[in-house]
């Protein structure tokens, strides 16, 4: 008996890294009340699946560490001259670009001419819609981002709208930084990409002091600033400095949310010099100071009975 | 008190939800104070990424370090793979007898 139940255990391992050479991360494989060598080996296949689904095809072999909780939905509305009549709000996360920066402006000033073109070419012949077509958007600050979109009408209107999904990170503390999987790749080198995650990590696990200087940072990981600065750049879209500081805010925010730690001490306790410093990056990070947060001192949340 | 005791319940699985719980549940008992922190983990049956992710960041506000107490082949994978994959921020071993994990404590106390 034992043995046909190890029997199905195994075909279910199978199956599962059949899956995986895939790519398809989304199983798990289903766990018994067994404490032995062969359920070790499901769930470390179970983690490695969901680690690897929710790291690797997100950022491209760096590992951040944080779920990918769920897709938001982001919508254009052109008019027939492809004038930028609306969107929802994402896109200004997206793009980097206000509202009054994009609304009643030419979708040209933010996709490249030939995407442009191709969206030309869509609406001009007589191709069904709604089609999914990949555009070149071109962000304020960044490098062309190409993003499937799909392409259709509206009901009774002339108005025509694009439709793109772009992953997001589960943050509670601010709007949501958007990314896209289908950014191009720079090349990277392995050894870059390792270099940039021990840097991540050790700035997680260091949020308490003030950051090193990137001379100092560059000697602890036996490396030149210029490589440790750009490789974090080309990972993490963001500067070394910026991902400490929004992190240890974040961490702040955390503490007055859940603590009643004098404010004074949460500066301390996060890396700042002084309290003045510390109260302007977070009113610049959450557009309120600190002493302005409701604090929590109603005592416990209550955990699900399980 | 020297030392934080973190029992979980019975079938736990940690999920987003669950971590962030027995984060704030934690900080709110310690009061502002930070200790060296023993978990009797054995009460988990599983986790999932977003919670393991959590603990071994948000989880780490007011610790100097965690003892895991695990009794099962199975936790000890867990538990292995949230030290060397989640990488929690605060110094963090795996004991099977509650002394040992106490001794290991020992050392973070200021």
């Amino acid at each position: 008996m034992k043995k046909t139940h190890d029997d199905e255990r195994i075909v279910a391992i199978h199956q599962m890294l059949f899956e995986m050479a895939r790519c398809n991360f989304n199983c798990q494989i289903p766990l018994s009340s067994n404490d032995d060598e062969l359920e070790r080996l499901v769930v470390l296949i179970n983690m490695v699946a969901e680690e690897i689904k929710e790291s690797i095809f997100h950022v491209g072999y760096v590992n951040p560490h944080r779920t990918y909780q769920f897709i938001a939905q982001t919508t254009f509305v052109l008019d027939s001259s492809f004038l930028i009549k609306s969107f929802t709000p994402e896109v200004t996360y997206f793009l980097g670009y206000s509202e009054v920066e994009l609304i009643d402006q030419p979708l040209a000033g933010i996709v490249t001419t030939a995407s442009l073109q191709q969206l030309q070419n869509v609406l001009d012949t007589s191709i069904s819609l709604p089609r999914t077509i990949a555009l070149d958007f071109k962000p304020k600050e960044h490098l062309p981002v190409s993003v499937s979109c799909s392409i259709g009408k509206l009901v009774n209107s002339s108005e025509i709208i694009l439709n793109l999904v772009t992953p997001a990170r589960q943050d509670s503390y601010s709007p949501l930084a958007y990314e896209n999987i289908n950014e191009k790749h720079n090349k990277t080198r392995k050894a870059d990409a390792l270099l940039t995650q021990k840097l991540y990590d050790y700035i997680l696990a260091h949020l308490e002091d003030p950051l090193p200087s990137l001379k100092v940072l560059a000697s602890k990981f036996g490396t030149n600033d210029r490589k440790l600065k750009d490789g974090f750049r080309q990972f993490f879209k963001t500067s070394i400095y910026q991902f400490y500081n929004d992190e240890r805010l974040k961490r702040a925010y955390f503490m007055i949310e859940h603590t009643t730690i004098p404010l004074k001490n949460i500066s301390v306790m996060n890396g700042f010099n002084n309290y003045s410093n510390f109260s302007k990056s977070f009113k610049k990070r959450f557009g309120f100071s600190p002493y302005e947060m409701k604090r929590n001192e109603t005592g416990f949340t209550s955990l699900p009975e399980g | 008190m020297v030392f934080f005791f973190f029992e979980y319940k019975p079938d736990t699985i940690i999920d987003l939800k669950v971590a962030q719980c027995v984060v704030t549940d934690r900080i709110h008992f310690q009061n502002e104070r930070s200790y060296p922190v023993l978990c009797d983990i054995r009460g988990i049956v599983a986790t999932k990424k977003s919670g393991r992710d959590y603990l071994a960041q948000s989880g780490s506000i007011l610790t100097k370090a965690v003892g895991l107490i695990v009794h099962e082949k199975v936790l000890l994978t867990i538990s292995t793979f949230y030290l060397q994959i989640s990488k929690p921020s605060v110094p963090t071993q795996i004991f099977t007898e509650e002394d040992d994990a106490l001794a290991y404590l020992k050392g973070f106390i200021i």
